[in-house]
């Protein structure tokens, strides 16, 4: 989302961190904008870990996994105010997206009532729904950046190099059969996985026999 | 035809986060959560059965972007190639972690095993 340094041929190599600056000519890897990023990431998968351990575990791990959940669920309201901002300061083109396709709004909405949600719903202690919250709030925001980075998949620092869709895709043949063995696969992936679900539903238990 | 792909990687990405997410949530925080070994050994049942399967949904999205956008998938893989190793080795940790941890009926083992799956999380 920040961009990468591409060059014409669509080649690019990033050092782990040049200054640290999103704005550079040639940024690394790391820079307070990605670090960012990767705090909201991390305190994301704590939130929704912890409403999962929640769900499938009682009295005191459920206990300390509320605790987590609400806590985590705070400094995650935190940073996605701050990683919005941030977002649109650094790639303000990603806004644009917003502004030309007005319906891609309700998908920041989904993200924002899963948040809202999973604060609601720990104090409430509905852990199912507070899962379904994060669920909902991890979808929201991944919907909405992959929404306002449409159509270039790979920005480039300098917004020309991009790589979009049309420059970085196989050809129509092969996307047209792709389409049906992918429909397919995730008919069979879908089976199992509900089946799978379904197979281990309910609390898990401390026992004291190994796993 | 492409829009259709982008959805279709964004969707299996989204799916990936989704599923694995709560694998590697639960693993950041279980040590905070899971004070001696049976309620670890809960922790660890509760993604049991299921965290292999999440974590297959990345490979299936690794494979629909090779599939449908394969410049994409050269160029990133490429450029990004330092932080995506780092990944995958955080990744095999946990894994190896989880695995292993039962092998053996020893503490230390399974201490230094829980770790692992901490910081491969």
């Amino acid at each position: 989302m920040r961009g990468v340094p591409l060059n014409e041929e669509g080649n690019f190599f990033q050092p782990l961190w040049t200054n640290f600056s999103p704005f550079a000519e040639t940024p690394g890897i790391l820079d307070w904008y990605t670090v960012l990023m990767g705090l909201l990431a991390l305190t994301t998968l704590i939130v929704h870990g912890a409403n999962y351990l929640a769900v499938k575990t009682e009295n005191e791990l459920n206990a300390r996994s509320r605790r987590t959940a609400r806590f985590a669920g705070a400094a995650l309201a935190v940073l996605t105010v701050l990683g919005t901002v941030a977002t649109f300061w650094v790639s303000p083109w990603m806004l644009a997206s917003f502004n030309e396709r007005p319906y891609g709004y309700v998908l920041p909405l989904v993200a924002i009532a899963g948040l809202v949600g999973i604060i609601l719903f720990n104090i409430r202690e509905r852990d199912k729904a507070a899962f379904l919250s994060s669920s909902a709030y991890i979808l929201g925001m991944l919907t909405s950046t992959v929404f306002a980075v449409y159509p270039r998949v790979l920005p480039g620092v300098d917004l020309e190099n991009s790589l979009t869709i049309a420059n970085a895709s196989a050809s129509d043949y092969g996307q047209a059969v792709g389409i049906v063995w992918w429909t397919i696969g995730m008919a069979l992936a879908a089976i199992y996985f509900i089946a799978m679900y379904r197979l281990f539903r309910g609390k898990v238990r401390v026992e004291d026999e190994g796993y | 035809m492409d829009t259709i792909w982008f959805i279709a990687v964004a969707l299996m990405i989204t799916m990936y986060v989704l599923l694995d997410g709560f694998d590697l949530g639960a693993g950041a925080i279980h040590l905070f959560v899971a004070k001696d070994e049976r309620e670890r050994r809960a922790v660890l049942r509760s993604i049991g059965p299921v965290w292999d399967g999440n974590e297959v949904w990345l490979i299936a999205a690794g494979g629909t972007l090779f599939f449908a956008f394969p410049i994409l998938y050269a160029s990133s893989f490429s450029g990004f190639y330092l932080p995506l190793i780092i990944v995958l080795w955080l990744l095999m940790i946990r894994g190896v972690s989880i695995e292993l941890r039962g092998h053996i009926n020893d503490r230390m083992w399974g201490s230094f095993w829980d770790g692992m799956f901490f910081i491969g999380s």
